[in-house]
């Protein structure tokens, strides 16, 4: 043995250090707080921001006060919560599956969500039962969950994963293709659309309320999972002999994933590629730690869905543009990008 | 006492026996050491001490226990399994692979202290990665990687080592060097089964052997009564020159045999 190697009692200085990574929770909690506030006084009708929060304050009925708090509010809450869910999603789904391209909208559990939204519309329950709307998209991001578990197996590859989500995708489309096809009247028809463009607009604090308690738990869930995930990145041998119960794991993901999606896509739709681009950007700078990954991925969905979010609201052209539609525009050449690079890693 | 114990356990794989009634002690302070040619079991029966598989018949015991009785944690900071193929999916930091070793130490929320810090520096340090301490795993050679490995099996501090072929890729200095880490574990009280396919490091290293063939032990006891001319050729069909050095046996595998003639004796250097 060399002296060179050996020159003191190593210090194995990150594993001590508790502020590994705090910068980066600190300045993307900054960044939501700058983009909340944003996305409370910009719009389409022009708004005097800090006079229209200081009618509401008050508990004046102003307009400005109006629109605060009963459109644009709910809508920057709900950007926060589903982006959050959808960035926490995406890193737990990674983690779990060890492969870089899971997302809910890739393999397909979001549009299974979307899915189960829409019939339950479709079948009026939405009308009778408000919790059904939730209930449906739950119940479809689980079916998909469980699915793509089936087909892709656990250790599932990057080729098999994605078939699977390819299968579970057409599928949930073909569905949601005959609804759409047997739709009673145009104004169904139009519903059903928002579930597969996904937007935030014209939300209210109903939906807020209906979504968030689902949303909070499925991310508590997903939050433990941190420890599991880690010891994952030995393979599952290691990691069972390090005392993680894969099941248990298993389980709590799937329900994680089925209530936080779920809920989320029920009053928000399908909003892709949050998921996938935002895990893949925060890796390198929590040293690749799927524990670390998970937190700093919810705070970077919420922040890039903020964004998104307000940037849909300017669109030089027509309509505002649907935030799913955005999510995708950017999404898709960045998976681009990934099958690319993973590509070049494999051949 | 025995550590870790297997009584009589047979696998089956569909209908094809991959053990048959296989029996294996290991004691405090001893390496036991499972020989035998590809496929004759020794990794399923690893995986079974591991409690990675349940055996289809037979016992399995840590310290007296059945593993049944022995809960989840307490089996994972009793028991280091370190597979043959190396999985890292992340290119996390070496330290941070050995960290993972507290795992099974931590709670839930609970971060690493002081004494979790001590056996991570004495694992890097026993098994000689400090120069990489901070590089990410992704980028180590072969030979780098398996001494992480182990590294991140010694943090668990655990009493029994199981260690499925821990010295195949590395190259002959690092060979002795595990080895010795091996039998230092076992000198401090532990209980080591690793798997060899390296017949002399088995012979000087091991405090005992079992050799497996086809699902059955064939052989098992000290080295010398293992590492026989008739046994070395059932099992791996070869013939070796054996011999010993001062106390030490060796044993260079020499040429194969492929009947079952009466063979010349090559064993010049030997008894």
């Amino acid at each position: 043995m060399t002296g060179v190697a050996k020159t003191d009692r190593l210090q194995p200085i990150a594993l001590a250090s508790r502020t590994q990574g705090s910068w980066l929770f600190i300045g993307l909690t900054l960044f939501i707080l700058l983009f909340f506030a944003l996305s409370l006084s910009l719009g389409r009708v022009p708004l005097a921001f800090f006079e229209a929060l200081g009618a509401l304050l008050e508990g004046e009925d102003t307009l400005g006060a109006i629109v605060l708090y009963e459109i644009r509010l709910p809508r920057a809450l709900l950007a926060l919560m589903v982006g959050a869910t959808l960035g926490l999603t995406g890193a737990a789904l990674q983690g779990y599956l060890r492969n870089p391209l899971a997302e809910p909208g890739i393999i397909g559990v979001s549009a299974s969500a979307a899915l189960g939204s829409v019939l339950v519309f479709y079948y009026g329950l939405a009308a009778v039962f408000p919790l059904a709307l939730p209930l449906g998209g739950m119940a479809g991001a689980f079916v998909a969950v469980l699915l793509m578990h089936l087909l892709a197996g656990r250790q599932g590859s990057a080729l098999g994963l994605i078939l699977a989500g390819v299968a579970v995708n057409s599928l949930a489309a073909a569905l949601t293709a005959l609804a759409l096809n047997l739709a009673p009247n145009p104004f169904a028809a139009t519903e059903i659309i928002f579930w597969l463009l996904g937007s935030l607009a014209d939300r209210s604090f109903t939906h807020v309320a209906l979504a968030a308690p689902l949303m909070a738990l499925g991310g508590l869930v997903m939050l433990t999972l941190g420890r599991a995930l880690d010891a994952l990145s030995l393979g599952e041998e290691t990691a069972e002999s390090l005392g993680v119960d894969l099941g248990a794991l298993r389980l709590r993901l799937i329900l994680g994933t089925a209530l936080g999606v779920g809920a989320a896509v029920s009053v928000a739709g399908a909003i892709g590629f949050v998921g996938l681009i935002v895990p893949h950007l925060l890796r390198p700078l929590v040293g690749h730690r799927p524990s670390l990954l998970l937190p700093a991925s919810a705070l970077g969905g919420a922040a890039l869905t903020l964004v998104s979010d307000i940037a849909v609201r300017f669109a030089p052209f027509g309509p505002e543009l649907r935030l799913g539609v955005f999510t995708a525009l950017i999404g898709a050449p960045f998976f681009f990008y990934l099958v690319i690079r993973l590509r070049r890693e494999t051949w | 006492m025995n550590l870790i114990e297997a009584e009589g356990v047979s696998v089956r794989l569909g209908r094809r026996p991959v053990l048959e009634r296989v029996d294996l002690a290991a004691p405090a302070g001893c390496v036991l050491g499972l020989i035998g040619p590809n496929g004759a079991g020794k990794t399923t029966l690893l995986r079974l001490l591991a409690r990675l598989h349940p055996p289809d018949e037979g016992a399995l015991r840590l310290d007296g226990r059945p593993f049944g009785e022995v809960p989840r944690r307490v089996f994972a900071r009793s028991v280091a399994y370190l597979p043959q193929l190396a999985v890292l999916q992340w290119p996390l930091a070496v330290e941070r692979v050995v960290a993972l070793g507290r795992l099974p130490h931590l709670g839930p929320w609970q971060r690493p202290g002081r004494r979790d810090l001590e056996a991570i520096q004495n694992a890097m340090e026993a098994a000689d990665i400090g120069a990489f301490a901070t590089r990410a795993v992704t980028t180590l050679s072969d030979g780098e990687r398996a001494r992480a490995m182990i590294a991140r099996a010694l943090a668990v501090e655990p009493r029994v080592l199981l260690a499925d072929e821990p010295v195949a890729a590395l190259d002959p200095g690092h060979q002795l060097q595990v080895m010795a880490l091996l039998r230092r574990h076992a000198q401090k009280g532990g209980a080591v089964v690793v798997v060899l396919h390296e017949l002399t490091l088995a012979a000087r290293f091991c405090d005992r052997l079992v050799m497996l063939h086809e699902g059955r032990v064939l052989a098992e006891g000290a080295p010398q009564e293992v590492l026989r001319e008739e046994t070395l050729e059932e099992a791996f069909h070869i013939r070796a020159h054996r011999g010993r050095f001062g106390d030490e046996t060796f044993v260079i595998p020499w040429e194969r045999v492929t009947t079952n003639a009466a063979a010349p004796d090559i064993n010049g250097a030997g008894k």
